[in-house]
């Protein structure tokens, strides 16, 4: 472990380094076998013997104990040189390995693994590679050792591989075990067509490791989609994409845009019993943004009055949020900001109950507790948490479920097994091939949905590394990628013009943005004085250009497509696969990567939230930039403030149309592709209506005839457990 | 045995620990990439992250962090009641009567680290015990029929098998396993750990076959290869002319003199099972030290790694220890050697 720790602070290396790191892991084996072998030998009669006649020590050791040791050293050698293959495919988990181009068979194995369902083939060549050389080494090992240690000699060779065969069959057994199509789901006892229900357990699962439960800290999309059903804020999001009231009855806007006046609902109790009131709302914003909590989303809320003063400590309140009345909060903001409300609909600002205290405590690990329609009843980090309605919820309506089970840390694979089995009730992490499956099983299809999300993906371009500091560069890259191919290759994919998703973007911008015209891009190459001709190959940038992107994910196959586009254009890119850690850390730091993937998810559905963070110069930080182009454009920071301070919806449209105009023209992020993702459920989840805005929602959702799916169940488990017995 | 020996085995291994300790600390910080911008996630704000940097103590600088670690490793402190309120000083330690030992907190988990390692490493040994039992079995059994049906088809075979198993990655014998015995004959749990103890055993039984699929080969070579050698000298023919069958000399006497190497690859086998099984470990979701590290590894969580890494090493220099001390046990003629000539020792 301690050698594979030294190979992750060496991430990604050449053949040389990888040689040194697996053999450091592995020679003590060696050595400690050698250990016991001479430690054996030395006590042998011949080596006495040997010893009495006046024989040197290294003359022992070199006629008398090597000799012996050879045997058990060529055993392991031989057994060794398969393992040291498969443990760079193990290493790969943490990203340890050779960079591309360069492949190794570890390599090839790591890879496939996703694709061990559909494409077992994918696995085999680098397999049957491997245990061919195995037993080759194991081969040449018994002549070797026959040949030095005459003693025992065999004398017989075998005629016919019997090894060889014994692995084919092996690899033949694997082949034959390709799965098969999905069970159906379980039936409906009761063909019941009842619009309203309420009870049972839902059982969900996340391949996902949840680290903090607490509104103010989660910033994941696990512990939002729970806290969703645990933390209501003051407003929230309607199904088609409006803000209304949640905690609030009421919200008033002041004449000048500064004031909101949030008018509270009556008889909302916290799952502590306690009563929400005003207080509770201001308690709860300066609870996130005390000096001591460390939420990564305080400044969301750096609008608001008093912000800087109280998150500094030097104020001993949040001057800005008013208790006007027992129900009645005013929040005032420095200037007016279109987007005040949706950032008040973040899970951040949800109002918490007393007994949370006045800040996060970093160091409990407490359960957290709300208003919702649902509360923690348990959280355990290995198998996951346990939700139950909160009887005293204002709404019946949203709590109809008795208990909610979400496993965490479950792999995708297994999560398809148990969907089958009945063990889980809804599922959204399968991998392309088992959904795949279950779209194509007739029985399933009513119960799948493709349901969008709000982010974009694209390529950033470091407007301050050559060549993209020139705008007939980056224009020039824009033409040349044709993300069409990306669906093709994922069906979770689908291609984009522009930045924002089409639910916020409401086809202001009307027609093409962005085209993929390879002739275009070649005239901006030209334009950039960097003119390629694609027959012969000469021109275009000199030098390759590295991409850097996060290995075993998206970004290393979106690298590798966007490679084979762009070389069509002179431009070379090389590849270079690190930990996601080390990517986000490096792309964020001032002049470090010329080119690397961006991905957005929406953190509130506002225009605002993709363009500010992303190309506003505000957000340019020599370290931790978040506007990873480092792009900075005067009149697109004239146009974003503007946006930002306009009420009037339209108005506000028509700028960031705009905005979007010169972004396509710019070209410092060229979006390539939104995702979408499939949700599958069985047909007893009642309820159930997947949104873009409102993610795993599972208010309003019941489990019909909770009570025998329970049985059910238990019956699943007690079988399983006889026939384990017999 | 003489008691000084033993002290300075002992004396050997703490520095041994130490040494890994200091270097697993080091590499900690190396590793490139931010811990802040992993617990902030990667839409955060830059001022955000600053202030979560600071708030875990990230932007101390490296000395006076390592110099605390030790400080606090072993300390004194009031006894900590389970449940009660605690001093925050004293937030991240574990007691035993008024000795302290704390292994820092981790930032990702909000838990102390000795509490994480204390509930893993148990069931990282467990399942090394469980796979190591398999590998043995596996191994000694493949072994034996190859050494009685020396040079036919079914050494061949035998043998072929064995490698096939361990050129196979852990995570395609995983998954295949998982298919036949969870999903198609619905014989035992996909993964988890169980809340029953029945429960909890059979969810060991698939990550334990993995590992001693996986594992069995090495030990199937060297007990055919031991044996084949001890079944020619003249002890084994030996026996075989006081009336011995084949099988008593192969498995008695032969084998016998096979444990010693056997023992010694087990012996680390152990300490490397138990630093954990990375990629079953995972596979299966057994919470123990494997994915532990592994996590921390990938979320940056120091704390997490140091105290993983320091259970290993502890882990390996423990089995080592133990292994050195049978080793006159399984091999008399050791143990003649050693008394009889204790200064070359």
């Amino acid at each position: 472990l301690f050698v594979t720790a030294i190979g992750a602070a060496v991430g990604r290396t050449d053949v040389g380094a990888m040689i040194l790191v697996l053999g450091l892991a592995a020679w003590t084996a060696t050595a400690r076998v050698v250990r016991a072998k001479t430690l054996e030998t030395r006590g042998l009669d011949f080596v006495t013997a040997s010893r009495a006649l006046g024989a040197k020590p290294l003359r022992l050791i070199a006629r008398h104990v090597l000799p012996a040791t050879l045997g058990p050293v060529l055993v392991l050698a031989t057994t060794m040189v398969g393992q040291m293959m498969l443990a760079e495919a193990v290493l790969e988990y943490l990203t340890v390995g050779v960079q591309p181009p360069r492949a190794t068979w570890g390599r090839m194995l790591h890879e496939a693994e996703p694709y061990l369902a559909s494409r077992l083939g994918l696995v085999a060549a680098p397999g049957l590679a491997i245990v061919l050389s195995v037993l080759a080494f194991s081969r040449v090992g018994d002549g070797l050792r026959d040949a030095l240690e005459p003693r025992q000699a065999e004398a017989t060779r075998r005629s016919f591989p019997f090894d060889v065969c014994v692995a084919l069959a092996a690899l033949l057994f694997v082949a034959a075990a390709t799965p098969s199509a999905p069970r159906p789901p379980h039936p409906n006892q009761v063909a019941s067509a009842s619009t309203t229900g309420h009870g049972g357990t839902l059982r969900v699962a996340t391949y996902l490791n949840l680290r903090s439960l607490d509104p103010t800290l989660g910033y994941d999309e696990i512990s939002t989609a729970i806290d969703n059903l645990v933390f209501p804020r003051l407003v929230g999001w309607s199904r088609e994409g409006k803000i209304v009231p949640e905690l609030a009855e009421s919200v008033r806007v002041s004449e000048d845009g500064t004031t909101y006046t949030f008018e509270l609902r009556p008889h909302v109790v916290f799952h502590d019993g306690a009563i929400l009131g005003a207080g509770d709302v201001k308690r709860s914003l300066e609870r996130l943004l005390a000096r001591t909590t460390p939420s990564p989303g305080a400044s969301n809320f750096s609008g608001i009055k008093g912000f800087a003063a109280y998150h500094a400590g030097k104020a001993a309140g949040l001057e800005g949020v008013r208790v006007v009345g027992e129900r009645t909060v005013a929040i005032d903001i420095d200037a007016p900001d279109a987007s005040f409300l949706a950032r008040m609909t973040l899970v951040f600002a949800a109002p918490v109950c007393p007994s949370m205290g006045r800040a996060v405590d970093t160091h409990s690990a407490a359960l957290p507790c709300g208003a919702g329609p649902f509360r923690f009843v348990s959280w355990d980090p290995e198998r996951g948490i346990e939700l139950a309605r909160h009887d005293g919820f204002y709404d019946p309506e949203q709590g109809r479920l008795d208990r909610i089970i979400w496993s965490i840390n479950v792999r995708p694979e297994t999560q398809r097994f148990e969907l089958e089995d009945g063990v889980l009730d809804y599922a959204r992490d399968l991998t392309a091939t088992d959904g795949a499956t279950f779209r194509a099983s007739p029985a399933w299809r009513e119960h799948a949905r493709w349901s969008p999300r709000l982010s974009t993906w694209g390529i950033a371009l470091n407007t301050e590394i050559a060549p993209f500091d020139r705008v007939d560069v980056r224009r020039a890259v824009a033409h040349a990628l044709d993300p069409s191919v990306l669906e093709r290759v994922r069906p979770d994919l689908v291609a984009v013009d522009r930045i924002l998703p089409g639910e916020l973007d409401a086809g202001n911008a009307a027609g093409t943005l962005r085209r993929h015209d390879g002739a275009a891009a070649l005239e901006a190459m030209r334009a950039a004085g960097l003119a390629f001709d694609p027959a012969t190959g000469r021109g275009g940038w000199p030098h390759e250009i590295e991409f850097v992107a996060v290995a075993d994910s998206w970004d290393q196959m979106a690298g590798e497509i966007w490679q084979q586009q762009l070389a069509r254009i002179g431009i070379r890119l090389r590849l270079r696969l690190a930990t996601f850690a080390a990517v986000s850390t490096e792309v964020a730091r001032r002049r470090e990567v010329a080119m690397s993937t961006l991905g957005w998810n929406a953190d509130f559905a506002d225009p605002s939230n993709f363009f500010e963070p992303n190309l506003g110069s505000a957000a340019i930080a020599d370290e931790g930039s978040s506007n990873v182009s480092f792009f900075s454009d005067p009149k697109l920071d004239a146009l974003l403030a503007r946006a930002r301070t306009t009420l009037d919806p339209e108005a506000r449209r028509a700028l960031y149309a705009e905005a979007e105009r010169i972004v396509a023209d710019q070209a410092p992020w060229v979006p390539t592709n939104s995702s979408r993702t499939l949700e599958i459920w069985q047909p007893y989840l009642k309820g159930y209506a997947p949104s873009p805005l409102l993610p795993e929602d599972f208010r309003g959702v019941w489990i019909e005839d909770g009570t025998e799916r329970e049985a059910m169940l238990g019956a699943l488990t007690l079988r399983r457990r006889v026939r384990g017995r017999r | 045995v003489s008691v000084g020996r033993v002290l300075r085995r002992i004396a050997w291994a703490l520095v041994v620990v130490v040494g890994v300790t200091s270097a697993s600390f080091a590499i900690a910080l190396v590793l490139p990439g931010d811990p802040a911008r992993m617990l902030a996630g990667p839409q955060a704000a830059a001022a955000d992250v600053a202030r979560i940097r600071e708030a875990y103590g990230l932007d101390l600088p490296v000395w006076a962090r390592y110099e605390r670690y030790w400080a606090r490793l072993v300390h004194l402190g009031p006894p900590i009641v389970a449940g009660a309120p605690r001093d925050r000083a004293h937030a991240s330690c574990a007691s035993l009567g008024p000795v302290h030992v704390d292994l820092g907190f981790s930032a990702t988990y909000r838990r102390p680290v000795v509490d994480l390692v204390a509930q893993r490493a148990p069931r990282s040994l467990e399942l090394g015990l469980a796979a190591l039992f398999v590998q043995l079995a596996l191994g000694a059994a493949l072994g034996l029929v190859a050494a009685a049906r020396r040079a036919t088809w079914i050494d061949d075979a035998a043998i072929g098998a064995a490698l096939v198993g361990v050129s196979a990655p852990t995570f395609v014998i995983g998954l295949v396993l998982q298919y036949l015995l969870a999903y198609r004959l619905r014989l035992l749990p996909y993964d988890g750990f169980g809340a029953t103890a029945a429960e909890h055993l059979r969810s060991l039984v698939l990550p334990a076959l993995t590992l001693g699929v996986y594992g069995a080969a090495i030990y199937a070579r060297l007990v055919r290869d031991e044996v084949v050698l001890a079944a020619g000298s003249e002890f084994a023919q030996t026996a075989r002319a006081k009336g011995a069958s084949n099988a008593r000399v192969l498995v008695v006497h032969a084998l016998r003199s096979a444990l010693l190497p056997i023992a010694t690859l087990a012996a680390l086998d152990l300490g490397a099972l138990v630093g954990g099984a990375i990629v079953v470990e995972k596979l299966f979701r057994w919470p123990g030290v494997g994915q532990l590290a592994v996590d921390a590894l990938v979320n940056h969580d120091g704390p997490v790694i140091v105290g993983a890494v320091l259970v290993s090493s502890t882990a390996m220099v423990v089995s080592l220890f133990i292994l050195d001390s049978l080793a006159g046990l399984l091999d008399p003629r050791l143990r003649r050697a050693a008394n009889a000539d204790p200064s070359r020792h």
